[in-house]
């Protein structure tokens, strides 16, 4: 098998898999950007789930029976349909992630708590809230629901196809959001439009970051808060801001990664814990960067799903799993070492600010 | 607007000097008492728990009271049977997370945030049954756990050193590195095991020998050692130079330089003796606890769970036994929990949900304890908790008013829940179907009798009725 037909087979499972880090990467790169190194962040994409679940049901339980996206007619009434239950997922998943970021900040800005112990805790908590939650949400029917709701979801308004409400929807010509097709190339460009909504995040926080003067007093936050402070700025609400957005673009991923990566079966957050915490080494993979974030979630996903792709012995196999991190671990002592002041960590990442105590 | 020119200006005078202060600031507190501060945690952490298991009643009926009960069952078992297995479990349970923290206190004490002791065990177990699967059986037992305990302890030792002198030297973000080291270890442990034991189970087999040694029971040698640890530890942070050094370097570097402290030799030598101790703690689980290994359980967390730990405790060891104690036993308890209702909830999530609520309420409460909340009213500032106790004291104050307002509502909503309501419906229901069934007839003629005569108004004609019901009787 040569590497071509690697990549071409594991494209869409890729391109999946590195969405819902880069959702995470984004989030998390504001929050650390203002000094909240916020190792919540798995657990607040589990927020995400469970705020997503709930926007699903809301959208299948009142607007589907209304008006329901069917096969091979994708008109004015199911694109309503369809943006609604975009809009419902985005809007609630955004509020559960940024109820986390909301708790986080609270308690490490106001109250002024260590940011490990509080991010840990709250990982802790998200998983379970995640886990139990979302089983309570596939009681009674409510997986069923999910499955609809995420083939919705997995829709692309190029090319929908769906099976008809409320029959066994055939997954055989459906791929992980993808209409196997033979043409690769549309393939690529045939995505459901929250990839789109991802990419293109990334580019507005970029720019928002480093080109507008909201970015700039963010950074300088996340810099030298006393600095900040002294200058005029706001830390605290800084502070808040970035982690709360963050936390909400996070809970975003947690909504993509249940929705359309597991295609509504939702098996547990150990899963997406793992991928929580390799978006903390993602974001010290990019430098802190949403546009380097692009490309390396895509590096990343592709790292991580390559070892199910190849066919070696397992040992083989186990050690390709060890490579992103290993790889992470490489750029942070290399930007350590040889970083531009651009490269590095915020100054101020990790430590709360107390103005009465310096 | 106009009008009330004059009107409004005398107040805004005297308002003036109020609006400067804040309604509620934040000072720092200094005379907290001790009793104080443990009251507010546990006052904290009973709330948690209540939320919980609360969550758990809203969602599946489960009966918090009942679980509470199960918090217990679970942690000690049945003891009053004459069984301490679960006891004894407790108690190693309780006596490996103390180790993890102890072994974590040096490292944070100087601020550095070894996020890392996942992977430290980890390597350690790797490395404890790496030699206990090649050496077991060659050599005599005590040889092989002997080898076994220095190899894991020095590769701990070696896996912690490496953030740190990357942090001494190059001031590289040691929490990122060590978190990132955890995966490695775990991976180079799934890595070994498909190595050495391919095929489809891909599963350590139980280790026969090379065991810990048997004291009593299985579970006493690890406590014993474990306390010896502690005792160490206590005397090498109280009383050693080494302790005091690392205390310096965490409260300031600078300082550390001045006085003369060499503070990269102190941070990767400290970081050695964490890497070392959770190394041993590794060794414990392999050797003594599990004899097997697996990638993603074998550290049990506990990396994580020993931070929460030794931060709930503030780095004081002698604090950590309850603080490590507490946690196995809210742990083990929701295990339980979780087994009683094992319909409902497959899996731990109902555990980390309430662990994860415990701990929010914890470092939430530690503001309290750290800080004060004042309250401003007519220029006269006053504590908050001072208000919530006065108003505890007001309402709580004499003990029958206190029987009145706790108890009396909730047998109220007990009477409302069982018995009662149902009794009180079904005994007319009875009476009347058997007045019905007895006097049918009689009924029958009183209505023909009575509906010429009275019919406009119902009520007259069901109290004819009655009164036809007793004169017939």
């Amino acid at each position: 098998m040569n590497f071509l037909e690697i990549l071409g087979s594991s494209l869409p499972s890729v391109i999946t898999l590195s969405v819902v880090f880069l959702f995470g990467c984004i989030g998390e790169t504001i929050s650390e950007k203002a000094g909240n190194l916020n190792l919540g962040i798995p657990g607040v994409m589990c927020f995400g789930v469970v705020g997503g679940g709930i926007g699903s049901l809301i959208y299948m339980n009142f607007i589907y029976p209304a008006m329901p996206v069917t096969a091979n007619a994708f008109g004015f009434v199911e694109f309503i349909s369809y943006s609604l239950l975009i809009l419902l997922g985005i809007v609630f998943s955004f509020a559960f992630g940024a109820l986390g970021g909301l708790i986080y900040s609270f308690l490490t800005t106001t109250l002024k708590a260590n940011q490990n112990v509080t991010g840990l805790a709250l990982t802790t908590f998200g998983a379970g809230v995640g886990d139990f939650f979302v089983t309570l949400m596939c009681r009674d029917g409510g997986d069923d629901l999910f499955e609809v709701a995420a083939r919705i979801y997995g829709t692309h308004l190029t090319n929908a196809t769906l099976g008809p409400a409320g029959t066994t929807f055939d997954n055989s010509n459906w791929h992980m959001g993808f209409i196997a097709s033979d043409n690769p190339v549309a393939n690529i460009f045939s995505q459901p439009s929250l990839v789109y909504i991802c990419f293109i995040l990334a580019i507005v926080v970029f720019i928002v970051l480093n080109k507008t003067r909201i970015g700039l007093s963010l950074r300088a936050v996340g810099e030298n808060p006393a600095t900040a402070d002294a200058a005029g700025i706001n830390t605290d609400k800084y502070k808040y801001m970035a982690t709360v957005i963050g936390c909400g673009i996070a809970g975003v991923g947690g909504l993509f990664y249940n929705m359309i990566r597991l295609q509504g079966g939702w098996n547990g957050t150990s899963n997406l814990q793992n991928l929580g915490w390799m978006v903390l080494a993602l974001v010290i993979f990019t430098v802190w960067n949403p546009l380097v974030a692009i490309v390396g979630s895509l590096v990343f996903a592709f790292l991580y799903s390559i070892p199910s792709y190849i066919n070696t012995d397992m040992v083989t196999n186990k050690f390709l799993v060890l490579i992103p991190y290993i790889m992470t671990v490489v750029v942070l002592i290399f930007t350590s070492i040889f970083g531009k002041k651009n490269v590095l960590p915020p100054g101020s990442l990790g430590v709360n600010y107390f103005r009465e105590e310096r | 607007m106009l009008k009330d020119n004059s009107s409004v200006q005398t107040p805004s005078i005297e308002k003036a000097p109020k609006e400067k202060k804040k309604l509620f600031h934040v000072e720092k507190r200094f005379n907290m008492a001790t009793w104080q501060s443990i009251l507010i945690r546990f006052g904290f952490i009973i709330f948690a728990v209540f939320m919980g298991l609360l969550v758990l009643t809203m969602a599946y009926g489960i009966n918090p009271f009942l679980s509470f009960g199960n918090l217990f069952k679970g942690a000690f078992g049945e003891i009053f049977k004459g069984n301490f297995d679960n006891l004894w479990e407790f108690l190693r349970d309780s006596a490996l997370l103390l180790g993890v923290g102890l072994a974590l206190i040096p490292a944070f004490k100087m601020k550095f945030w070894n996020l890392g002791g996942n992977g430290q065990i980890a390597i350690g177990a790797l490395v404890c049954l790496i030699m206990m699967v090649e050496l077991g059986g060659k050599m005599p037992d005590i040889v092989v756990v002997l080898i076994s305990l220095v190899a894991a302890v020095v590769v701990g030792a070696i896996w912690a050193a490496i953030p740190a002198i990357f942090k001494a030297f190059f001031d590289t973000n040691e929490s990122l590195f060590t978190l990132m080291m955890n995966y490695i270890a775990t991976g180079l442990v799934s890595v070994w095991i498909y190595w050495r034991f391919p095929g489809n189970s891909n599963v350590v087999p139980v280790q026969d020998d090379g065991r810990l040694p048997i004291l009593f029971n299985k579970q006493l040698l690890i406590i014993i050692l474990v306390a010896v640890l502690f005792v160490a530890i206590l005397f090498y942070l109280k009383f050693s130079k080494h302790g005091y050094e690392l205390s310096v370097v965490g409260e300031s570097i600078n300082t550390a330089k001045y006085v003369g402290i060499n503070s990269k030799k102190v941070i990767i030598r400290t970081l050695i003796l964490s890497g070392a101790l959770c190394g041993f703690i590794g060794f414990l689980i392999g050797s003594g606890v599990d004899y097997t290994i697996t990638a993603e359980t074998t550290h049990r967390g506990m990396g994580f769970t020993a931070i929460m730990a030794v931060w709930l405790a503030k780095f004081n060891p002698i604090v950590t036994i309850f603080t490590a104690l507490f946690i196995t036993f809210i742990t083990k308890g929701m295990g339980q929990v979780q087994m009683a209702n094992s319909r409902y909830i497959t899996d731990a999530s109902a555990t980390s949900m309430v662990m994860g609520l415990i701990y929010l309420f914890v470092i939430a409460s530690e503001f309290f304890i750290e800080y004060k909340i004042m309250y401003n009213k007519n220029g006269k500032e006053t504590d908050v908790l001072e208000i919530i106790g006065g108003f505890f004291k007001k309402v709580f104050g004499p003990v029958g008013r206190f029987f009145a307002m706790v108890f009396v509502p909730v047998g109220r909503f007990f009477k409302a829940l069982f018995g009662t309501k149902d009794n009180a419906k079904k005994e007319p229901d009875k009476k009347s179907i058997d007045i019905d069934e007895d006097n049918q007839a009689n009924l029958d003629e009183a209505k023909q009798i009575l509906e010429p005569e009275t019919s406009p108004s119902k009520k007259k004609t069901t109290s004819g009725r009655k009164k036809s019901q007793k004169g017939s009787k």
